[in-house]
């Protein structure tokens, strides 16, 4: 049987890596009253050696490749119909590090964020080159996607373990990321993480009309239309 | 403590700015650190509350607008009203340190978040008139006076509408106190005034 191919983006390795070390900070990075009920059932070695590895896991967003204002002018370019690798990988990094900071500052625990669907799934849309600078049509396309992709997720790639109260704060989070993409570029760019602040609390206060508009991709883009402008 | 102008002039008119969330948020916030630093009260803010309260204000001003240029003046009051109410609605600040022992006779010690929600909308209203139509906002003995405050923590706890009608009073207007969450047409109320004394002048038939 011929092995299955697979798109540029996911050959790569660095991307599926820096995937599992996320997961792995995330789960290890749990408060410490969350991990004693198992250290104390571990043998004491085992019980230290995961002790020692939540102090020694990479900041990923230091380590790695942390979203630039160059990153979302290249997505921006990606949702008008613009084509290129470079864009997916961008992507891949904005959607890491506006998910990141918009789950922690839900205090979610449990949903992790896969860089390489994100880069897969973006890659695989085809957006209208004719949109021009009215992108909302092309966001909602995306925020579709990457909910059917399961790009966030309790076991990204799989519906696994995703209940309502999951499936409301992965819609929120799109909706922040979605907003943060189409709405007005601070001209500060060290200004990109409070506006991004600012779409997330925006998103929160706003389930019910964003249940409604979920209904379909153009009542999805009207939405996202409108709040843009208000951010 | 007299209110000052907010930092609200971003390059376009206030009038728009303001109905930006950033511009919206980083206004209040500086105004509750100017209160801060003059009082020594400490505030917490919560983010997602002022944002409701930022969207439901704009959709109300968006639903009461009128169309008509002459009313424009009067409606930047009204919608500084609006603003209180929707402030008072969601209580966005609350207080987290008393600060220095002050007396609670004066409103900022009284009733700390309704001073923070007043001077803001205060603020925001005397810019768009400074910008817009070349006003100063008068500074009245009402926004000092105990009893109003009194007054007016005790009707907006019963019908928070009531906001509308007090930073009227706050800002030295006459407010409307029979339906304060009406925006009412000057305008066309002196138009409706204007056909009634053509009528009357022309003996009561309808002028051609």
């Amino acid at each position: 049987m011929a092995a299955p191919h697979l798109p540029k983006q996911a050959s790569d390795l660095r991307l599926p890596l820096r995937d599992l070390m996320r997961g792995a900070r995330r789960t290890l990075s749990l408060p410490e009253a969350a991990l004693k009920p198992a250290l104390g059932i571990l043998p004491g070695p085992v019980g230290d050696i995961l002790h020692r590895m939540s102090g020694l896991l990479p900041d990923f967003e230091s380590a790695g490749q942390p979203a630039s204002r160059a990153d979302i002018d290249l997505v921006c370019q990606g949702l008008a119909g613009v084509k290129g690798r470079n864009i997916s990988r961008a992507f891949a990094r904005v959607l890491a590090h506006g998910m990141e900071r918009v789950l922690d500052q839900s205090g979610d625990t449990t949903l992790l964020i896969s860089e390489t669907l994100a880069a897969i799934a973006f890659g695989a849309l085809r957006f209208d080159q004719g949109a021009g600078d009215d992108v909302a049509d092309a966001a909602a396309q995306l925020w579709l996607a990457l909910d059917a992709g399961h790009v966030i997720g309790v076991v990204p790639g799989t519906p696994i373990a995703i209940n309502a109260a999951d499936s409301a704060r992965i819609h929120s989070a799109l909706h922040a990321l979605v907003l943060w993409l189409l709405t007005e570029r601070p001209d500060d760019p060290s200004q990109e993480d409070d506006i991004l602040a600012l779409c997330a609390a925006f998103a929160s206060v706003t389930e019910a009309e964003r249940s409604a508009a979920l209904a379909t991709p153009e009542t999805l883009a009207q939405m996202v239309r409108q709040h843009a402008v208000m951010i | 403590m007299t209110p000052e102008p907010s930092p609200l002039d971003h390059g376009q008119p206030i009038r728009k700015s303001i109905r930006r969330l950033r511009w919206f948020v980083q206004g209040f916030r500086a105004q509750m650190e100017q209160m801060e630093q003059e009082t020594g009260l400490r505030f917490a803010l919560d983010a997602g509350k002022l944002s409701a309260a930022f969207l439901d204000w704009l959709r109300a001003f968006e639903t009461h607008r009128p169309d008509d240029p002459a009313d424009r003046r009067a409606y930047t009051g009204f919608a500084a009203g609006l603003m209180l109410r929707t402030l008072l609605d969601h209580g966005p600040a609350r207080l987290v340190e008393p600060g220095r022992a002050t007396p609670s006779d004066v409103p900022e010690h009284f009733w700390p978040e309704g001073f923070l929600y007043v001077s803001f909308c205060l603020n925001v209203r005397a810019a768009v008139l400074a910008q817009d139509f070349h006003e100063k906002q008068r500074i009245v003995p009402e926004l000092t006076d105990l009893r109003t405050w009194w007054s007016f923590k005790e009707n907006t706890a019963e019908d928070v509408t009531q906001a509308i009608g007090f930073l009227d009073l706050f800002a030295g207007e006459t407010p409307d106190w029979e339906m304060p969450g009406l925006f009412r047409s000057k305008a066309a109320q002196n138009r409706a005034l204007t056909d009634a004394k053509s009528m009357v002048a022309l003996g009561g038939t309808k002028p051609e």
